[in-house]
């Protein structure tokens, strides 16, 4: 049953539970769910083969024909797809929650460090020993990420001005990627050329086992975040009224950044050091909808996935047969879009 | 119903018949995966250029695919190696194209091969992936003795009798010309090493390719400060050019690129800006056997390219003896 | 009066205990041993071991036929140069742009100068086959284009006149990250062209790079010429715009000199060795412990600390894991930004800017 006035809507799915929601928000998700869906569709059909419709509707109607066009798809995209739209999503999370801890808008993953720190410790990883595994890998993701994590804190813990984390965050990052420079100009790993494509982020070598965990992964961490939300939310309007309203801020700020952590360091350890998805969906989430509740949270995680899906699909076709890793096209965009956005910094 | 089962079993019959007709052997490739191939492959997809197309052109295997380069300045897709070489233009073949170093999967499994060749450092992680499209094969790219490498591809492909008989005249060839100028070769020492670019080092490649190979078959020997320097087996290294005087043996040979149109001298040039007052230092170059080789017809693991190799050391030394 | 932020301030405080002109002098002295001491050092490092005698005598008494006076004279001698003179370029380009900004964290790096040269050149290499020798140009179009960007950005930023020092740098990294990723989407179209130029790009010193600097020593020297009679002008707008224009000086020139000078002299280096950073932003703080920023003598003095830390650098990059050879752009870029990170520490900590 639904109830509408000027802005809210309420959803009452039975007597005693309602959940109110602006009615914008609403229309946006919706909005958001249909695109998402149809840019799934596009990414089947879109590559280096062509196919053709009905293939791509056989693959979707679970109507395993198998001949070579729909099992291209089913190989090769479907992974790449799903890892897309998981990472996607996972590391626009990522970029909300710290944006709530550090109450500014530029604080994102890739900008704080904290992608460099996974990445170097992965690198590291490559140095000492020589087989990798997808376990390994991901510990030692999240150890970098987590030591980065706790660098950067060090430093701001006594001031929590916005722009200086997010400086402190990119001095952070350099000195970890002049590291992983370094380390990889000088040392002969055996799986170089592989390095260098992960660094840069890409969803080529995913298989369908990774890309379900990913996806699995993903759908953990949402449930947590939206279980935890009525908590998370307060924490947007500062310190002292979160106390007011009853909740023990600083607690749920450690936690709000071990989330974020947990989010992003399987992503980067299974398709590399991509930035910048935070950053730009949760900037459109909110011009968007304009509002800073969890709902941000869910409309930036849409985009993110959305954008994460199309700089792979692009990354793969515009320039066929040479392939473009994502997570330049992302880190390009990014930029370009933090250097958009600064001009709003001040209204936030 | 009757029918339908008869059409089902007659079509399981053939298909099985069909199955034992195109036999399969089991493999071990060089980065030790079994695989189960076919004797003999119709549809061979090369994932790089300058290792398996060259050698696969050289057998005249059934290449449906191969990886390529971008030819300057034309900006076209190009074999590096096979154009050189054979003379083969990618635009002629009908080739599919995978793009560089076999990136692009989608093309390769729209290709429809029936084997696929790929290389151990390159296509390690997608192994899996591409097994799915067809059984795959990963090769070395520097064995000690290029042949062994040659001699796996073309019995993967099913031409190992046409490697074996031109493997057998090559060895002739080479008896004959240790032979002919034994004064020149008898005990005598070489080094291939190429002047890094941009940096003050000096690229020394100890095990790489046709060319090291055919001089190790001819006799000579490494210089006393590789044999130091590198294990045997080692494909070589970056030294820096202030010991370029410890590079002396009694042959050099250093390769230029053709792309852009640079010629032999660039390899002078190329020392010069590396290591300036080169040429007091190499005893090679003073007495007339510094060998420039040109890098795209010399490199191929062809031997086409073992016969380029021979030709500019017999040309080098019938000239001295003048 | 002019902000003096650097290193803990017990430490410069007793330095300018002593007497002003003593202090200059003993620095200038001090320094010229230190890059003397560096230089021989830097001469007698390599792979090949070269005996102390024959190293003077390749200098006073060259021999042709010697293969080893060659590999001093020619190899190691060239890139010691380069190196002091890269350096110094660097370290006089920082001390204006600090001056100027009076912000003591720009540097040619930090305001993402370089990484536009870097970008330019790269699209020249690509799109106009473009020699790597003869990229100073589009290198100095591309620090142009990314300087200028990052301080429109800054403008925009300032608006809120919140943290005016801070904005710049945030700027500066943000146009330096967005040309990174342009040049990575570059290279990725086609590898094997700027397989060449991979070291280059992290920054990187080879006795080659004399030929590219004995042809643009002459721009150099104008720039720096330049950069050096503009030091009054600068000194009088430290005090502001307003009482600088009532004094005489006509700021908006001054600063697009000293902005194209810096410009310049960035994408000198950059053509040169490549893009290396961090030292324009530690040499000032290096030449404030002994001298004040007023006054030409500064300058001076940040020419010689930086020829001094880029031989310096370059000597560690070298030994450090010998006989492997770190590439100097990775050890400046190391040791710079760790700088850089402690001088946020320390400013914000001392509630200097923010």
């Amino acid at each position: 049953m639904n109830i509408f006035d000027n802005q809210n809507m309420i959803i009452s799915p039975s007597k005693g539970i309602s959940l109110p929601l602006y009615k914008r928000t609403f229309l946006v998700l919706c909005a958001l769910v249909v695109v998402l869906s149809v840019s799934f569709i596009c990414s089947l059909k879109l590559g280096s083969v062509s196919v053709s419709w009905a293939d791509v509707y056989a693959v979707i109607g679970f109507d395993m024909a198998l001949n070579d066009a729909t099992s291209t798809i089913y190989e090769l995209r479907l992974p790449r797809i799903m890892g897309a739209i998981s990472a996607g999503a996972l590391m626009a999370l990522s970029g909300y929650l710290l944006q709530t801890a550090a109450r500014n808008a530029l604080a994102d993953p890739g900008v704080l460090g904290l992608s460099d720190g996974a990445a170097l410790s992965v690198i590291v990883l490559y140095v000492v020993s020589l087989q990798v595994s997808l376990t390994t890998s991901i510990i030692a993701s999240f150890f970098g990420v987590f030591v980065t994590a706790l660098v950067v804190l060090w430093f701001v813990h006594k001031n929590l001005n916005g722009t200086f984390i997010v400086l402190v965050g990119i001095a952070v990052g350099a000195v970890l990627s002049a590291f992983s420079d370094m380390l990889l100009s000088s040392v002969t790993i055996e799986d170089m050329a592989f390095l260098m494509a992960f660094l840069s982020g890409s969803f080529l070598s995913l298989d369908l086992a990774s890309a379900s965990f990913l996806s699995i992964w993903m759908a953990l961490i949402i449930s947590v975040f939206l279980l935890l939300s009525r908590y998370i939310n307060p924490l947007n309007f500062g310190y002292q009224h979160a106390m007011s309203l009853g909740v023990d801020a600083k607690k749920y700020y450690i936690f709000i950044i071990i989330l974020a952590v947990f989010a992003m360091a399987p992503v980067i350890a299974l398709v590399g050091s991509i930035g910048f998805i935070g950053l730009i969906a949760t900037f459109l989430a909110k011009n968007i909808i304009g509002y800073r509740g969890t709902e941000l949270g869910i409309v930036s995680m849409l985009l993110g996935a959305i954008m994460t899906l199309w700089a792979d699909t692009l990354g793969r076709t515009l320039f066929a047969p040479i392939m473009i890793n994502a997570g330049v096209f992302i880190a390009l965009i990014g930029a370009l879009f933090f250097i958009i956005m600064t001009r709003y910094i001040v209204r936030q | 119903m009757k029918l339908i089962t008869f059409v089902q079993g007659a079509l399981l019959l053939s298909l099985s018949l069909q199955s034992v007709a195109s036999e399969t052997m089991m493999i071990t490739d060089h980065a030790g995966n079994k695989v189960e191939i076919l004797k003999h492959p119709k549809r061979i997809a090369s994932l790089h250029v300058m290792s398996a197309t060259s050698i696969l052109l050289d057998v005249d295997a059934p290449i449906v695919g191969t990886s390529t380069y971008i030819k300057l300045p034309e900006n076209k897709p190009y074999i590096r190696g096979g154009e050189e070489v054979f003379g083969i233009k990618f635009a002629d073949t009908g080739y599919f194209n995978y793009g560089n170093k076999g990136s692009d999967i989608e093309q390769i499994k729209a290709s429809k091969p029936d084997l696929i060749i790929g290389t151990v450092k390159y296509q390690k992680k997608i192994f899996d992936k591409l097994s799915k499209i067809a059984p795959t094969v990963l090769i070395q790219r520097y064995t000690p003795n290029i042949f062994d490498a040659y001699r796996d591809v073309a019995t993967w492909v099913g031409k190992k009798d046409i490697f074996e008989h031109n493997y057998g005249l090559y060895q002739h060839k080479i008896a004959r010309f240790k032979d002919k100028y034994a004064d020149e070769l008898l005990g005598k020492t070489f080094i291939y090493a190429v002047p890094r670019k941009g940096q003050a080092e000096i690229k020394i490649r100890q095990n790489s390719g046709i060319i090291t190979q055919v001089l190790f078959d001819l006799g000579l020997t490494r210089p006393q400060f590789l044999k130091d320097t590198f294990a045997p087996d080692d494909a070589g290294g970056e030294i820096s050019s202030e010991l370029i005087e410890s590079l002396d043996a009694d042959w050099f040979f250093s390769t230029y690129t053709s792309q852009l149109g640079l010629g032999p001298k660039s390899i002078d040039v190329g020392f010069d800006d590396v290591a300036p007052g080169w040429q007091f230092a190499l005893t090679a170059y003073q007495h007339n056997q510094f060998i420039r080789l040109n890098r795209e017809q010399a490199y191929s693991p062809t031997f086409v390219s073992a016969d380029y190799v021979l030709n500019a050391l017999e040309q080098q030394i019938l000239k001295n003896r003048k | 009066m002019f902000q003096h932020i650097s290193l803990p301030s017990t430490l410069s405080r007793s330095l300018l205990r002593i007497l002003p002109s003593y202090r200059f002098l003993g620095a200038i002295l001090l320094l010229t041993l230190m890059l003397l001491l560096v230089a021989l050092t830097h001469i007698s490092i390599g792979a090949r071991s070269i005996a102390w005698a024959d190293i003077f005598q390749a200098i006073f008494a060259f021999d042709s036929q010697q293969f080893v006076h060659h590999i001093v004279i020619k190899q190691r001698l060239p890139r010691l140069v380069v190196a002091m003179a890269c350096g110094a370029m660097l370290g006089l380009a920082g001390f204006s742009a600090q001056k100027m900004f009076q912000n003591p964290l720009v540097s040619s790096s930090t305001l993402g100068v370089s990484s536009g040269a870097v970008f330019f050149s790269l699209c020249a290499i690509y799109f106009f086959n473009v020699s790597e020798n003869d990229i100073f140009i589009p290198a100095f179009i591309g620090a142009a284009v990314a300087g200028l960007f990052t301080l429109s950005m800054t403008e925009m930023m300032n608006r809120s006149s919140i943290s005016k020092n801070l904005h710049i740098v945030l700027a500066g990294s943000l146009v330096s990250m967005l040309f990174s990723s342009l040049s990575s989407f570059l290279m990725q179209l086609d590898p094997l062209r700027f397989a060449n130029v991979q070291d280059w790009l992290l920054g990187d010193i080879s006795p080659a790079d004399f030929t590219d600097l004995s042809r643009m020593y002459p721009l150099a020297l104008l720039a720096i010429g330049i950069l050096l009679t503009q030091g009054r002008s600068l000194d009088v707008m430290i005090m502001g715009e307003k009482q600088a224009r009532s004094a005489g000086v006509n700021v908006t020139r001054t600063r697009h000199i000293t902005l194209l000078c810096i410009f310049l002299l960035a994408s000198l280096v950059v053509s040169i060795v490549g893009p290396i950073g961090f030292i324009g932003l530690v040499v000032p703080h290096i030449s404030k412990l002994f001298v004040s920023e007023v006054g030409n003598k500064g300058a001076w003095l940040s020419m010689l600390i930086g020829g001094l830390l880029l031989s310096l650098s370059d000597l560690l990059a070298r030994i450090v894991i010998a006989p492997k050879v770190l590439i100097v752009g990775g050890v400046s870029a190391s040791i710079g930004s760790i700088f850089f990170l402690c001088l946020l520490y320390f400013m914000v900590r001392d509630k200097r800017v923010v």
